[in-house]
C-alpha cells in the first residue's frame, strides 16, 4: 500500500507539470493583462508602461517566461498579486481555509444524510418513501445550483423573519432574516455567540453547495444497495437466520458503498465549481471568489497559483478516494 | 450481400415487423412515464420559444422604463424586469438561445469525445495512453476555472471566428466537457473491437477507418445517445452559470442565465426576476435528464429480447 501511494505521488509530478504548461500558456496568450488597466491612468506615461513591461519581462518569449515562473515557483516564490501587491501564497493562504471549511462541511453533511436515506430507500423499494426520495433526488441533480441559491435567499433571507430576534440567542432586534444572505460572521452590532453566529451563517451556503452531491449520493447509494441485496450471499445470510438489521448493515452496506466511493472521487472537481457560485452569491471570502475576481482583472500570478493548488488538491483527494476504495473492497489490491 | 426481404421468414407478426434496436427501444421508452412526460414538456417548451416571441405584442428587447419591476399580472404573467421588459416573452426568446447553445455544445462535445474515445479504444497502446492521459489532465483542472480562463481568451479575439455571439461559449463548454464521453466510447470500442464480426470485416478487407465508422460506431451508439441527452442538460446549466456570472452570452441577447445576473440585487423588491427564468431552466434540465434516463433503460441490452 505504501509503495502504491508513493508511486501515485510520483506519477502526479508529470501531470502537474503538463497542467502548469497548459494553463500558463492559456493565461499568457490572453491579451488581458494587469498592465492594460494602467493604459487609461493619466499618471502613467506610455514610457512608464514600456519600462514596466520590460521590468516585468512581459515581452520575453513564452518558454523563457515559463522557465522563469517555474524556477521561482519551485523555490517557493509564487510572485505577487498585480492588484493587491501581496504575495500570491499569502492571498491564497487566507482564502483556502474558508473554501475548505465550507466545502468539507457540505461534503460531510451530504454524505451523512445521503447514506441512510439511500439505504432505507433501497430496503423499502417501491414504497412511498422510496418514490419520494427518488423523485426529489432526481430534481436535486437537475437543479441549477446558482438558481437554487437565489431561491434559498429569497425564501429564508428575504421573506422569512427570525422569530428569535431580540432573544439572548440572537440579540439583534427584529427585523432579522431567518438566515443571513451573506458573509461568514455578523459584522454589525449585537452579533450572536460566535459559534451560533458561524452555524447561522453556514446554513444557506452549505445547503446550496450540498444539494447536488446529496442527490447524487442518494441515487448511487440506493442503486448500489439494490444490486447487493439481490446477491446470493445475502440470501445465504438470511437463510442462516440472521436478523434483517445484521444482514443490511453487516453484510450488504459495506459492499454497496463501493460505487459511491467512485462517484465521490469524480465529484471532487465539482466542489470547486460550486465554490465559485456559492462564494460569489454569499460574499464568502474563499478561493472561488478570489479566482473569479482575479480572472476579471487579469491578475495572472494569482490565477496560476489558484489553478496549480486546485489541481494538486484534486489529485490528492482522488488518491484518498482510491485508498478508501481499497479499504472497502479487500479484493482490490494496489501492489 | 443478402437482401433484407430475403432474410424475412413468415414466423408471425413479430418477425415481419422488422424489429430494429431502435423500434424496440422506442417501445420501451414509451412505457417510461417520466421520460415521456419529459419529451412532451420539452416539445411544448421548444414550440413556445419559437411561437411566443412571434405572436406576442411585446418586443423582448424593447425597454419600457415606466413599466419596470411590475409584479406578475394578467398583462405580464411573469412580471417585468428593471428595464420594463416582459419576463415571459424574454424567457421564451432567451430560451431559444439557451437551448441552441446547449444542443450545439452537446453535439460538439460528443463529437470530440467520440472521436478521441474511438481512437483510444480502437488503436490502443501508445495512442490510448496519450489520449486518456490528456483526458485525465483535463479532469484535474476545475472545469469552471478553465472555462472562465478560456472564455476570456476567446472573447478577446484570439481565434477570430470564435470571438462573438454564442460561438465562444459553445466552444468552451465543449472543450471542458468531452472527457466523460471519451471514456465511455473508449470502453465500448475496446469491447466491440474484440468481437468476431470485426475480425470478419477485417478479413473481408475493411480498412481501419471503415471499421471505426461503419462497423463499430453503430454498435457503440446506445451509450453515446444516453450520454448526449444527459450532456444537453449539463451544457444548458453551464451556459446559464457562465452567463449568470457575466461571462457567457452578452446582453442585450437574453438567455436564462444572463436574465438572472442582476436578480440577486433585485430580489428584495422583484423576486419574480429571479424565479421565472430559472424555473424554465430547471424544467428543461429535468426534462432532458428524464429523457436520458428513459433512453438508458430503453437502450439497455438486457431489455432487448
Amino acid at each position: 500500500m505504501t509503495q502504491y501511494i508513493i508511486r501515485r505521488l510520483v506519477q502526479a509530478i508529470p501531470v502537474l507539470f503538463i497542467v502548469s504548461v497548459l494553463v500558463f500558456t492559456l493565461i499568457q496568450i490572453s491579451p488581458n493583462n494587469p498592465l492594460s488597466a494602467m493604459q487609461n491612468n493619466p499618471n502613467i506615461t506610455p514610457e512608464d508602461l514600456l519600462r514596466l513591461e520590460r521590468e516585468y519581462g512581459f515581452n520575453d518569449p513564452l518558454p523563457v517566461k515559463y522557465v522563469k515562473w517555474l524556477s521561482q515557483t519551485l523555490q517557493g516564490n509564487w510572485g505577487d498579486s498585480f492588484v493587491t501587491h501581496r504575495p500570491v501564497l499569502t492571498e491564497i493562504g487566507e482564502r483556502l481555509p474558508n473554501t475548505l471549511y465550507l466545502s468539507l462541511i457540505a461534503f460531510v453533511l451530504a454524505l451523512v444524510i445521503a447514506i441512510p436515506i439511500g439505504v432505507i430507500s433501497a430496503v423499502r423499494q417501491y414504497s412511498l418513501f422510496d418514490h419520494l426520495v427518488t423523485t426529489i433526488a432526481f430534481m436535486g441533480q437537475s437543479i441549477p445550483i446558482f438558481w437554487f441559491g437565489l431561491i434559498l435567499i429569497i425564501i429564508f433571507s428575504v421573506n422569512l423573519q427570525n422569530p428569535l430576534a431580540g432573544t439572548p440567542l440572537f440579540p439583534h432586534p427584529a427585523p432579522l432574516p431567518l438566515f443571513p444572505g451573506g458573509g461568514m460572521t455578523t459584522l454589525t452590532d449585537n452579533p450572536p455567540e460566535p459559534l451560533v453566529d458561524r452555524i447561522w451563517h453556514l446554513i444557506l451556503p452549505v445547503s446550496m453547495l450540498a444539494v447536488f452531491q446529496l442527490a447524487q449520493h442518494v441515487r448511487y447509494m440506493r442503486a448500489g444497495m439494490l444490486d447487493i441485496l439481490k446477491m446470493d450471499f445475502i440470501r445465504t445470510a438470511r437463510s442462516k437466520g440472521l436478523r434483517e438489521r445484521a444482514v443490511i448493515y453487516g453484510h450488504a452496506f459495506k459492499n454497496a458503498a463501493i460505487p459511491l466511493t467512485t462517484i465521490i472521487a469524480l465529484e471532487i472537481p465539482a466542489l470547486f465549481n460550486g465554490a465559485v457560485f456559492t462564494e460569489t452569491m454569499f460574499s464568502w471570502p474563499g478561493m472561488g471568489r478570489l479566482f473569479f475576481n482575479s480572472a476579471e482583472r487579469g491578475d495572472y500570478t494569482v490565477l496560476m497559483g489558484i489553478l496549480m493548488i486546485s489541481a494538486t488538491l484534486i489529485i490528492f483527494f482522488n488518491l484518498v478516494a482510491d485508498i478508501a476504495y481499497a479499504f472497502l473492497d479487500p479484493r482490490i489490491r494496489y501492489d | 450481400m443478402a437482401n433484407a426481404t430475403v432474410t424475412q421468414t413468415p414466423l408471425g407478426k413479430a418477425a415481419q415487423r422488422q424489429d430494429t434496436l431502435y423500434s424496440i427501444a422506442w417501445r420501451h421508452f414509451r412505457k417510461h412515464r417520466p421520460a415521456m412526460a419529459g419529451l412532451v414538456v420539452l416539445s411544448l417548451l421548444v414550440l413556445s420559444t419559437i411561437v411566443v416571441p412571434i405572436v406576442t405584442n411585446y418586443d423582448p428587447g424593447k425597454t419600457h422604463i415606466l413599466d419596470k419591476y411590475l409584479a406578475p399580472s394578467i398583462e405580464h404573467p411573469m412580471g417585468t424586469d428593471g428595464l420594463g421588459r416582459d419576463i415571459l416573452v424574454r424567457s421564451m426568446d432567451g430560451g431559444r438561445i439557451s437551448l441552441l447553445v446547449g444542443l450545439s455544445a452537446m453535439l460538439l462535445a460528443i463529437t470530440i469525445g467520440t472521436g478521441i474515445g474511438a481512437m483510444a479504444g480502437f488503436y490502443g497502446g501508445m495512442v490510448d495512453n496519450l489520449l486518456m492521459r490528456l483526458a485525465d489532465i483535463m479532469l484535474t483542472i476545475p472545469t469552471l476555472f478553465l472555462a472562465i480562463v478560456l472564455i476570456q481568451l476567446l472573447r478577446a479575439g484570439v481565434i477570430p471566428f470564435l470571438s462573438a455571439g454564442i460561438a465562444p461559449i459553445v466552444f468552451v463548454i465543449a472543450i471542458t466537457s468531452w472527457m466523460p464521453a471519451a471514456r465511455l466510447v473508449r470502453a465500448a470500442y475496446l469491447s466491440i473491437k474484440q468481437k468476431e464480426f470485426i475480425e470478419a470485416a477485417r478479413s473481408a478487407g475493411a480498412k481501419n477507418g471503415r471499421l471505426i465508422l461503419r462497423h463499430i460506431l453503430p454498435n457503440a451508439m446506445s451509450p453515446i445517445i444516453v450520454a448526449a441527452t444527459l450532456r444537453v442538460g449539463a451544457a444548458i446549466i453551464t451556459e446559464a452559470g457562465l452567463s449568470f456570472l457575466g461571462m457567457g452570452v452578452q446582453p442585450p441577447t437574453a438567455t436564462w442565465g444572463n436574465m438572472l445576473t442582476n436578480a440577486q440585487s433585485e430580489m428584495d423588491y422583484a423576486p419574480w426576476t429571479a424565479i421565472f427564468p430559472g424555473l424554465f431552466l430547471f424544467i428543461t434540465v429535468i426534462a432532458f435528464n428524464y429523457i436520458g434516463d428513459g433512453l438508458r433503460d430503453a437502450l439497455d441490452p438486457h431489455h432487448v429480447q
